[in-house]
């Protein structure tokens, strides 16, 4: 009877594991379903679309197969760098790098020979000047073809053969295309501008008796020769490079539409097999070698596809692989006692997995659609996320592989600002705080963009958060209903430091969408401790600061005043998106995937549809082109229920840990920082989306965020996968 | 403590939700003003114009800023002064625009070099107390400007010394440049829906809408046409019409709201309710095309020219030992409503190489003949192809002779007697039509009228027929479109008749689409100011006196081979080669005419546009005007009794005996074809003389390049250029159910070459072929799937 109940017993346990995994599966299937439909017609409408890509690859793909030889530079500095080193002056930019085999060369020419050297370095000046102009009266007679090509398919600027001569009975003289016309004129002007350089500063160099000074002088012509400078030369070869990636670019895409189910279907399994991978019994380096081949398999299937480069093409990844695979191996065989137990991570829900994968995916659909249809300069934007998403797919599972790791690393960290310490660890922590400012200013000193120092401020913002909430909060709202607000306002003045630091971090790098996004999240977090009126008064007196200081600043003065008056601000943005929301709710159910009009309903040539940031800032009123209001909102309420199980989630789980007792255990302290990371995350991801959305629709001024795991975003995709993996797929048995 | 505490995330999740229908509560009420939910069609920033325009007004040559600045050297102080913020930005920014000025001036834009002066930007603009910081974004916007658009931007503007002299007042004193407002406005790009595209009914004349759900634009048009009591057709005129683009290019100002012409055209009442709401549509148009038989057409000339369709299993192509597969290398085929001169199907198709060789553009097709640059059949400069049935021009070779026939018959002399005409018709005798063209006593045989005017009364029945249109013409305009329609709306380009009086020429003239319809008889015309085109013929100046033509008439086995020298011209325009040009539209458009002048009706030239609507379901008033002269003024006609002599002996052309017979065998069967039909046809075959095969063709070039590089001067004679090789069909017929000629069919193809050999494989006329197939189409089936 014993035997028989443990068995009914685990039966019991086995179908209640079983049954989130059948959901999942369920919703997997369906979000496929879903997925495919919509790439199908994306698919179906993209054929005007990929007029534009097989320009660009055409202008490439065919005459010019043999690819520019080395660099000058690199030929110089591999065959003669001890030499470069020392006839050059030392501050020349880009002088070749010690290298241990040049340390061996005593190489101290004599007259003679550094003479014969610099002959032979304007003898390879000169030819490489004159291949250059071999490759473009190529490359444009390639282009002309290519624009003849769109121009006979479009069918728009043609006109009758009229001309006749009588001579010849027929002559079916055309009318030259106005592209091509454009693209002759072009050509001639970039080869009068090089022919006008190559006179003016290669062949006074080349051609005259060579001596000794002029070596600086040849070797700022080689440099140019690479694209380096900012001389006309140097332009102009920058352009071309650039026009050969944009070629290759081009192929990538057009393999990537042409192949789009199956590659759809590929990382849908992808994410299906690591996540699930990650629930095996097995040991934490097994399961990240697992990923790590899953990975490599996928890499070489879309490679096979067409979707990606060869990984031959990165040596330096594949020895890392072969170093890190032998490493493995030892730790294996003579360490396998010091592993770890084998994990198990399980996600939260059953829709969480499916959930991410059915937003990045139409996200990228979305992006898709645009860069088949929209403005010329964002044509490439879905490869560029399409590798991001691909990466996304094994950083996902591998989040949570980490998550130990990095829940270690926010509770040494919240120990450290939250916890009770010595005046001189209060000194270190407000200096760290400087410190975090003053790189955020480094970081906006150096050009690192926008958007990447705006995840990352998010990204600190959180983490600083999660410590204040499991340490300070409690205490804060417990004081606060006793009536010592004195002390309640001591335990709030971190949060509030926190905050004073993120905004200058936020006003250093002129980013300051994300601000308010955090501000809101602070705001909850502070209604919650002081109760409703409290909070909802905060609330207001922070959109009012921002109101008021906004006016005078330049951007959000801007963005205000699109906001007042969307038809006569300085900006148009507003008055765009309104314009096309208007349209696009003529119909019930919008435009249509891969219909929509983004440049405007005429057939006029210039793109002058909505703003160039629709990808990114604009996505709910893309969703509105594709699907229509009901469909937007339905989406939005889809989307919004997705992340509420989240909070859902925390909040049923929250009672069973948040008491005195598990707060002494380590293990359960880790359980609570997991889950008001999420709980964190949930809320930020709600309010940044709400945010967005109230942005589009003019009801709050543009903030420039865009909607987590939907818009465009290499760095906000990754965050926000980090974000779901490691605190969405939570380690059940350690 | 902790159990205690009011704290909890539960809490904390409602505070989400209460915030967020807080904030977007209060968005949409905000949302709720005015100014936001009546959406004004354009934005337009006043306050970023007037700041630009008072720094505008700074801008001034460099002498005139020199004294400027010397008479500004009092200046008063204002909110923007050196120690005042921004000062030194607003610095930076002026030199940065006045470096822009210089390049413009150094781009030979304008003559003298513009400046603009600080000191006196700061003086004035204290009198209006503006800050520095409004100034120098003033100037900044125009850097923006400059950095994103380049100094086109700079160009665009409104510069007083490129003006004329007479425009000038309207600067203000003191005024050099000036930013005009609509640099400034934006207009939506979704103002508007464009105008539906319907076809016709060719039986009927109804409006036909695509009977297709799956895209939002066309649910729209079927409701918009609705109350019209439209048909339905599975076929779109978007996936069957070959440049249909082209076709539309000329309406675009009325269709598409967003056209810079739109308001002028159309106005802002063109408005419908979509969606509950209402708004602008462009003008509904209706095209001639019938998308039935558009459909049906074009699948028989992409069969034929190389498409591997499932449909093509019902033709027998014969396209075995051609290059590509394909029996014809292009085909064009047009068909011509005769009582209303509507275009009923324009179809177009050219195989692969074909494309390749005129437009050079992608990879080399697979399985291409290969012929030698810069001839007729792979242009030096490349071009584009868009719709051969309307654009194509070839000399139409013996489809003249219903024409010459037409002018023949006119002048019946005992001396110059017709006997055996009608034979010769049948069999298409160039030889004996020319005979008697130029007046020969017998067909034949004899001496020729010293005076003859049956060239003369031939170029009256081109004229009649309608070609030649403008020919005649006395302007250098006319001559330059010399036998050439408006194919929108049927009307001549060149002549003024008072029956457009009160049209609004130039609106007119926007939406007009020219189109050769055909011209003979013609010869090259070059003005003084350098127009060149073509006019008619002198008569009797052009024609050669008896002994020449008796002389021309006996070279060769058969005759009128060698027939050089001056006015000799005549007769390669007797062959329907030489000047002599025409479209396929022109030559169904010239059969429809016969027919008509046949039955003693009134003729229209072609027209491909039916109507233009509005929202309301009127028609446009420009139009109606323009459709009531082209009623009037369609080609004269012939006599009835002359038009049905000509037709009546082109009846028997599919008759044993005739050119088509074999054609009409293929696709009817013998039996059938030894009677009438209800159809009356006529072949072409021009330029038969070149038989080179294409080893040949490029040894020939070959050698012209190397005799081109010695002294010789008969290298284009020797070694002459290919000519294309065409073959045409051209008949009216009767359709399922008619009693009379109701339609007419012109089909012009490019011949293909055998692979075997590299010679012309086109023994059996592949125009007539698929002429007869069209045609057995229209009379055995319904036109409707």
């Amino acid at each position: 009877m014993a035997v028989k109940a443990v068995e009914a017993q685990s039966i019991t346990a086995r179908r209640a594991a079983l049954g989130p995994v059948a959901l999942e599966w369920v919703f997997f299937v369906l979000a496929l379903c879903f997925v495919l439909w919509l790439a199908h017609d994306v698919k179906r409408h993209a054929q005007d679309g990929e007029l534009r890509w097989q320009k660009d690859s055409q202008a490439a793909a065919s005459g010019l197969s043999t690819a520019m030889p080395m660099s000058l530079i690199d030929v110089w500095c591999q065959r003669e760098g001890a030499f470069v080193r020392k006839i050059m002056s030392p501050d020349t930019p880009g002088l070749c790098r010690w290298s241990p085999a040049s340390a061996f060369k005593s190489d101290v020419p004599s007259p003679e020979a550094t003479h014969a050297r610099l002959q032979v370095w304007q003898q390879e000046i000169a030819s490489r000047a004159q291949q250059w102009r071999q490759r473009w009266t190529a490359e444009d007679a390639l282009q002309m073809r290519a624009a003849m090509t769109a121009e006979a398919m479009n069918a728009t600027d043609e006109w009758p053969a009229q001309g006749m001569d009588a001579a010849a009975g027929v002559l079916l003289e055309p009318q030259v295309p106005s592209e091509v016309s454009r693209l002759q004129a072009q050509s001639n002007n970039r080869l009068v501008q090089w022919d006008q350089w190559v006179k003016e500063w290669v062949a006074p160099l080349t051609q005259s008796p060579v001596a000794e000074v002029q070596a600086d002088a040849l070797w700022w012509v080689a440099r140019a020769l690479e694209g380096v400078g900012t001389d006309v030369g140097a332009r102009t070869v920058r352009q071309s490079i650039r026009a050969q990636d944009q070629a290759k670019r081009a192929d990538y895409l057009q393999n990537i539409v042409q192949q789009l189910p199956w590659l759809l279907l590929g990382h849908c399994l992808l994410t299906v097999l690591a996540t699930h991978w990650m629930r095996s019994r097995a040991a934490p380096l097994h399961q990240f070698n697992g990923l790590l081949v899953l990975g490599m398999a996928s890499w070489l299937g879309a490679f096979a596809l067409g979707a990606a480069p060869s990984p031959v093409a990165y040596p330096p990844l594949l020895i890392a692989l072969g170093v890190w695979m032998v490493v493995s191996w030892v730790v294996v065989h003579f360490f396998s006692r010091t592993a770890a137990p084998p994990p198990t991570y399980k996600p939260i829900n059953a829709s969480w997995i499916p959930g991410w994968w059915l937003f990045t995916a139409t996200g990228w659909l979305l992006l898709l659609d645009q860069s088949l249809h929209f403005h010329d300069r964002l044509r490439f934007l879905a490869l560029e996320q399409w590798w991001a998403w691909a990466v996304s797919a094994v950083l996902l599972p591998l989040a949570a592989w980490a998550s130990p790791w990095l829940l270690l690393a926010v509770q040494r960290l919240a120990h450290f600002l939250w916890g009770r310490h010595s005046r001189a660890k209060m000194v270190m922590r407000g200096l760290l705080g400087v410190v975090g400012v003053l790189v955020f200013f480094l970081a906006h000193r150096l050009n690192i963009p926008q958007y990447v120092t705006g995840e990352v401020l998010k990204l600190v913002f959180l983490v600083s958060l999660c410590g204040w909430c499991v340490w300070k909060m409690p205490f804060a709202a417990q004081l606060w209903h006793a009536g010592h607000a004195r002390a309640t306002l001591r335990d709030l003045s971190g949060a509030m430091v926190l905050m004073v630091l993120v905004a200058a971090a936020a006003f250093i790098t002129s980013d300051k969408g994300p601000l308010l996004v955090m501000a809101m999240v602070l705001a909850v977090l502070l209604a919650t401790v002081m109760g409703w009126t409290g909070g909802m008064a905060l609330l207001m007196l922070g959109f009012g600061a921002i109101f008021l200081v906004g006016v005078d600043l330049d951007v959000v003065g801007e963005r205000l005043e699109a906001w007042r008056d969307p038809f006569s601000a300085a900006r148009d943005d507003m008055a765009r998106l309104m314009w096309f929301q208007s349209e696009a709710a003529r119909f019930d159910w919008g435009f249509g995937v891969g219909q929509v009009p983004w440049c405007g309903t005429s057939r006029l040539q210039a793109c002058h549809g909505l703003p160039l940031q629709l990808q990114s800032d604009y996505t709910f009123t893309a969703i509105m082109g594709w699907w229509g209001p009901w469909g937007a909102w339905l989406w939005l309420l889809l989307f919004s229920l997705y992340a509420y199980r989240a909070l859902v989630h925390c909040a049923t789980v929250s009672p069973q840990v948040l008491t005195p007792l598990q707060l002494l255990q380590p293990a359960a302290v880790k359980e609570v920082f997991s889950i008001h990371l999420l709980f964190l995350f949930a809320v930020l991801v709600l309010m940044q989306t709400w945010i967005t959305v109230a942005g589009n629709l003019s009801w709050l001024p543009l903030t420039g965020v865009t909607w987590p795991l939907m818009s465009y975003g290499k760095s906000s995709l990754w965050i926000t996968t980090v974000f779901v993996g490691a605190w969405g797929l939570r380690r059940a048995h350690a | 403590m902790l159990e205690q505490a009011r704290f909890s995330l539960a809490r904390a999740g409602v505070m989400v939700g209460l915030c967020a229908t807080v904030v977007l509560g209060a968005g949409w009420v905000m949302n709720q003003r005015e100014a936001v939910r009546t959406q004004a069609p354009v934005h337009f920033s006043a306050r970023t114009w007037q700041g630009v325009q008072s720094v505008l007004r700074h801008v001034a040559p460099v002498s005139a800023t020199s004294q400027a600045m010397a008479s500004a050297q009092a200046s008063a102080g204002g909110l923007c002064a050196a120690a005042q913020p921004g000062f030194e930005r607003l610095q930076k920014s002026v030199t940065v625009f006045n470096l822009h000025l210089t390049q413009l001036a150094r781009a030979s834009f304008v003559r003298q070099t513009y400046q603009l002066n600080i000191e006196r930007l700061i003086q004035e603009t204290a009198q209006s107390d503006q800050a520095c910081v409004e100034l120098q974004r003033s100037v900044q916007w125009l850097n923006d400007q400059v950095r994103r658009q380049g100094l086109g931007f700079l160009q665009s503007l409104s510069w007083k010394e490129r003006v004329a002299e007479s425009a000038q007042a309207r600067f203000e004193l003191q005024s050099w440049v000036s930013m005009p407002k609509h640099m400034l406005t934006t207009r939506s790009a979704w103002s508007g829906l464009p105008g539906c595209v319907y076809g016709t009914d060719a039986k009927t004349g109804q409006p036909v809408v695509v009977d297709r759900a799956d895209s939002a634009t066309w649910k729209f048009c079927q409701a918009e046409v609705a109350a019209q009591q439209a048909l339905r057709s599975p076929f779109s005129l978007w996936d069957h019409v070959p440049g249909l683009s082209t076709l539309l290019e000329p309406l675009s100002a009325w269709r598409l709201p967003q056209h810079a012409q739109y308001p002028e055209h159309v106005g802002d009442e063109n408005t419908t309710q979509v969606g509950g709401q209402k708004q602008t549509v462009g003008m509904h148009v209706q095209l001639s095309i019938d998308p039935s038989w558009q459909a049906s057409l074009q699948t028989l000339a992409e069969c034929f020219s190389g498409k591997a369709l499932p449909a093509c299993a019902r033709f027998a192509t014969q396209a075995d030992g051609r290059y590509e597969k394909a029996r014809v290398r292009m085909a064009g085929l047009a068909v011509i409503d005769v009582p209303t001169g509507r275009l009923v199907a324009a179809a177009s198709a050219n195989s692969p190489c074909y494309s390749h060789d005129k437009t050079r553009l992608g990879p080399l097709p697979a399985d291409c003949p290969n012929l030698p640059e810069d001839t007729v059949h792979k242009p030096r400069v490349p071009q584009t192809l868009t719709n051969h049935a309307l654009f194509t021009q070839a000399p139409p070779g013996s489809l003249v002779k219903p024409l010459l026939m037409s002018g023949i018959v006119m002048h019946e002399s005992a001396q110059a007697s017709l006997v055996g005409l009608d034979q010769a018709m049948q069999r298409s005798d160039s030889q004996q039509f020319l005979d008697a063209f130029l007046c020969r006593q017998k067909l034949g045989q004899g001496s020729f009228s010293a005076s003859c005017d049956r060239p003369a009364l031939t170029l009256k029945s081109a004229h009649r027929l309608g070609w030649n249109s403008g020919c005649d013409g006395l302007t250098d305009a006319a001559r330059a479109q010399c036998g050439m329609v408006d194919l929108m709306h049927g009307l001549p380009l060149a002549q003024r008749p008072p029956q457009l009086q009160g049209v609004d020429v130039l609106n007119w003239r926007a939406s007009d689409l020219p189109v050769l319809m055909g011209q003979t008889l013609v010869q090259p015309f070059r003005s003084a100011s350098g127009v060149s085109g073509y006019q008619d013929m002198p008569w009797p100046e052009s024609l050669p006196s008896s002994e020449k033509r008796k002389t021309c008439a006996a070279s060769g086995t058969k005759g009128y081979v060698r027939c050089t020298g001056p006015q000799m011209a005549i007769i390669s325009e007797g062959y329907g080669q030489g000047n002599t040009l025409a479209t396929p539209t022109g030559v169904a458009s010239l059969m429809a005419t016969l027919a008509n002048s046949s039955h003693g009706q009134a003729s229209h030239h072609p027209h491909v546009l039916v109507d233009r609507v509005g929202t309301d379901g009127q028609t446009d008033a420009q139009l109606q005007r323009l459709q009531r002269a082209a009623l009037t003024i369609g080609p004269e006609g012939i006599e009835p009794t002359v038009a049905r002599r000509v037709l009546a002996a082109m009846e028997k052309t599919h008759m044993p005996g005739g050119t088509a017979y074999s054609a009409c065998v293929r696709a009817f069967g013998a039996e059938a074809c030894s009677a009438s039909r209800g159809v009356a046809g006529k072949t072409g075959t021009p330029g038969d003389a070149d038989e080179r095969s294409l080893s040949q063709l490029a040894q020939d070039m070959r050698a012209r390049a190397q005799c081109r590089n010695t002294t010789a001067k008969n290298c284009a004679q020797q070694f002459p250029l290919p000519r294309p090789r065409y073959r045409w069909y051209a008949a009216v017929f009767k359709s399922q159910g008619s009693e009379r000629y109701d339609k007419a069919i012109a089909v012009l193809v490019h011949s293909n070459w055998r692979k075997s050999d590299g010679r012309y494989a086109d023994d059996q006329n592949a125009a007539a072929e698929m002429g007869m197939l069209a045609i057995k189409q229209f009379q055995t089936a319904p036109a409707k799937p």
